[in-house]
């Protein structure tokens, strides 16, 4: 709108040039003039009394991929057609933004009506009355529709379940078949640490390439930490919550972790996971912790020769000298509703939750990307639709591996060991910080004695996470 | 109250519409400040004064319930090894990467200084690094420098020289590559600020100089250099702060573990108590400390390096 569409401006500015009016005045009064305007659009902006509202439901999602959101926009787009009282805003954002921003808002007591988040997560924001259970979007679903590994790790001993997962994977141990087979190794035949010990020099042909390749940013140590530790029969923490990472166990992965760092890349300390994916992919590294979306990553950098699975292969994750059984990790991410929301948004996104589960929604978010956000239905994985996906089919080992692991239940969410570590109310606070990561590389790359630094880290950990949460 | 004060209120006394033209206008006066003064109490003073009040609680980040503890956030502080390694990082850093700017600037602008062919061009490029977002400049070194695929380690291992280091994001090598990334970027800023007072020095000093036969190195300690005293003395400080407080470039560089632990620095040590372990109450003591520090430093730094007073310095 121009200024002089406005009659009492153009009389104001009429007066000033008429001198007329003084500076001091003109500009008063231009001022009041503005205040006045300002009010007045506002007021006339306001809806009509008996206006109907719209409820605005806010979601954050973690998968920003141009796939998956035009899959989400898919599916808000359908779900506003049956309810034209709500509107959802679905956004998604990596999950390090993810994190800071969740943070501000919940400390600012406005967080999104609903949000994805990791299954710690979700036990520390129930600890602190944060979340609220989410039992009727489970029974809506049909609790026996879904896979129980993954609503196990959802369900607390109030009996209530307190998120919903959007998609889960298992992490493989992903490795270089053509490098296996020029180096004659024979990975399916691992069973012990010493048998990957014994080859992974054999795999190692630095500096073309490395034998593994591990990330060494904190949220990545984290993950390898606490499944070494898994692996070698242990836990992170005792039956209580309190650390226990001066046990055998810890200390033999931390050993353990000393003999497979020649065989790393001599910078892995700085990689971040997705460096080692494509480290992977360009055959910077014969093997390498990875889940489904790496698929992306060799279509992108490796040779179309070899994007099959006959060079990608998955190979099998091994037991520690005190361990019975390998174990992975459980990407399990659930939706999870904030008490915080105003009630009527919580009700609305409940409604969405419901209508996005729904398999003919649910189906266009899963295969947005195929082999990595796999569904919670167990009836998909007997479903030639859902497996004749091309992707699905070209990777079908992939999933194969993963759909294993949930089978026998060795697949646990980060920072669980053992089931009951899922209910310690500060294992997410644990997760964020660099403390565990601290003492893997106090004894990896600064030469700290084990016992020294896991004494080190359970103290800091008792002293600022545990006595902080009291 | 003054003569002159005594005048004003007998004249304002004596015509009435005077004096309340003159209270109208104060007011007008304060009116016109009071935008200013909300927005200074908003965002300096009233965070400035809530941080100190916090830094006396403990609170969780994502609560908003907190515990008074006194100064026990500040003995903790004072008593952790971890916070004193951070704090002796920093200052590796502020005082590793000013000083490298510094010789670096000053460097390039005594040659931009001079004119030859393309040197209005190179004083512009010379300011690109200071120009390119933070994100962007220490993403495109930390691909240079990666130790798979980075384009430096690949020349520097093709010339085969005892000693080198295979990566060098490492815990052992990334504060050298920390603080070189950091001279590339900020270097630009102490040139400008250099040449623009090269460019004002008179040359008939230079002249001077010549006729008594002073070469060109005496020249540039004896008439250069106390010429730029000011203007250094004034960078030196902005920077050594900046370097001191600099969060951007060793988190996006580190991530604040890993390798990136070798350069935690106080402002990323502080960053992660807040918004990794959650401590907001210690965040805000740490940054109290670090702004404790800075002062203390400041204020040896002007007792050693008092401003000159003589104006053709200035």
């Amino acid at each position: 709108m121009r200024w002089d569409s406005d009659a009492d401006l153009r009389r104001l500015v009429a007066e000033r040039r008429e001198g007329t009016l003084g500076r001091r005045e003109f500009l008063a009064r231009l001022g009041a003039t503005a205040v006045g305007a300002t009010a007045a659009s506002v007021v006339g902006t306001s809806k009509p009394a008996g206006a109907q509202k719209k409820v605005v439901v806010t979601t954050w999602d973690t998968e920003p991929n141009p796939a998956t959101r035009a899959a989400m926009k898919a599916i808000v787009d359908d779900f506003h057609k049956l309810h034209k009282d709500i509107e959802v805003r679905a956004e998604g954002m990596g999950w390090g933004d993810m994190d800071r921003k969740l943070q501000a808002a919940m400390a600012a007591k406005s967080p999104p009506t609903a949000s994805h988040t990791q299954t710690y997560v979700v036990t520390s924001f129930r600890a602190k009355g944060l979340i609220e259970p989410v039992d009727d979007i489970v029974k809506a679903i049909g609790e026996d529709k879904i896979f129980p590994s993954v609503l196990r790790w959802l369900k607390y001993p109030d009996g209530k379940y307190w998120g919903i997962t959007h998609a889960w994977g298992a992490e493989i141990l992903g490795g270089r078949g053509d490098y296996a087979q020029a180096a004659g190794v024979d990975p399916q035949r691992w069973k012990t640490w010493d048998d990957w010990l014994r080859d992974l020099p054999k795999l190692n042909k630095a500096p073309q390439h490395y034998g593994l390749a591990l990330a060494g940013i904190p949220f990545f140590v984290n993950e390898d930490v606490y499944m070494l530790t898994g692996a070698n029969g242990g836990s992170l923490f005792d039956a209580k919550g309190q650390p226990a990472l001066e046990s055998p166990q810890v200390l033999g992965m931390l050993e353990f972790w000393k003999k497979l760092k020649p065989n790393l890349p001599p910078g892995w300390a700085s990689h971040d996971y997705l460096e080692t994916l494509s480290a992977w992919a360009t055959g910077k590294t014969a093997s390498v912790y990875m889940w489904g979306r790496t698929a992306g990553y060799i279509d992108q950098y490796a040779p179309p020769d070899k994007r099959n699975p006959d060079v990608f292969q998955v190979w099998p994750k091994t037991t520690g000298p005190l361990g019975k059984a390998p174990l992975t990790q459980f990407d399990n991410e659930p939706w999870v509703i904030y008490a915080d929301a105003p009630a009527d948004e919580k009700a609305a996104a409940r409604e969405f939750l419901k209508f996005f589960f729904k398999p003919e929604n649910y189906r266009k978010h899963c295969d947005s990307v195929p082999v990595h956000i796999l569904s919670i239905y167990k009836s998909d994985f007997q479903d030639p639709s859902y497996l004749n996906h091309p992707e699905r089919k070209r990777w079908k080992p992939w999933l194969d591996a993963q759909l294993k692991w949930v089978e026998i239940g060795r697949a646990h969410p980060l920072l669980v060991c053992n089931p009951q570590d899922m209910v310690i109310p500060w294992i997410g606070d644990v997760a964020a910080t660099p403390i565990l990561a601290d003492m893997v590389m106090a004894v990896v790359e600064r030469g700290k004695d084990p016992k020294a630094a896991a004494k080190e880290a359970s103290d800091k950990i008792v002293r600022d996470i545990i006595d902080k949460t009291k | 109250m003054s003569v002159r004060a005594d005048t004003l209120a007998g004249a304002a006394a004596r015509t009435p519409g005077r004096a309340s033209r003159h209270r109208r206008e104060a007011w007008i006066g304060l009116g016109l400040l009071l935008p200013a003064a909300v927005l200074v109490f908003a965002f300096t003073i009233f965070p400035v004064g809530y941080n100190l009040w916090l830094g006396f609680f403990t609170k969780h980040s994502l609560r908003l319930t907190s515990t008074w503890v006194g100064l026990g956030n500040y003995t903790q502080i004072l008593a952790d090894p971890d916070f004193w390694r951070s704090a002796w990082l920093a200052t590796v850093y502020a005082v590793g990467s000013t000083a490298l700017q510094i010789v670096v600037g000053v460097a390039g602008a005594l040659i931009l200084h001079q004119r030859f062919a393309g040197c209005d061009f190179l004083r512009g490029v010379a300011l690109f690094p200071y120009m390119i977002p933070t994100v962007i400049a220490v993403f495109v070194w930390r691909w240079l420098m990666n130790d798979l695929y980075g384009v430096i380690p690949y020349v520097l291992s093709t010339l085969r020289i005892p000693g080198m280091p295979e990566a060098w994001l490492t815990h052992t090598t990334i504060m050298w590559v920390l603080i070189v990334l950091s001279v590339w970027t900020f270097f630009p800023f102490v040139l400008v600020n250099v040449l623009a007072r090269l460019q004002t020095i008179p040359p008939e000093l230079y002249d001077a100089a010549r006729v008594d036969g002073a070469s060109a190195v005496r020249q540039f300690f004896h008439v250069t250099l106390p010429q730029l005293r000011n203007v250094l003395l004034i960078v030196l400080l902005l920077r050594g702060i900046w370097m001191f407080t600099k969060f951007d470039v060793p988190w996006l560089l580190g991530f604040g573990g890993g390798a990136g632990e070798a350069i935690r620095t106080l402002p990323v040590f502080t960053y992660q108590r807040s918004f990794t372990y959650y401590q907001a109450g210690m965040g805000a003591a740490l940054s109290n400390v670090m702004l404790a520090l800075l002062l203390m430093a400041v204020t040896i730094y002007f007792v050693a390096f008092p401003p000159s007073e003589d104006e053709t310095d200035a």
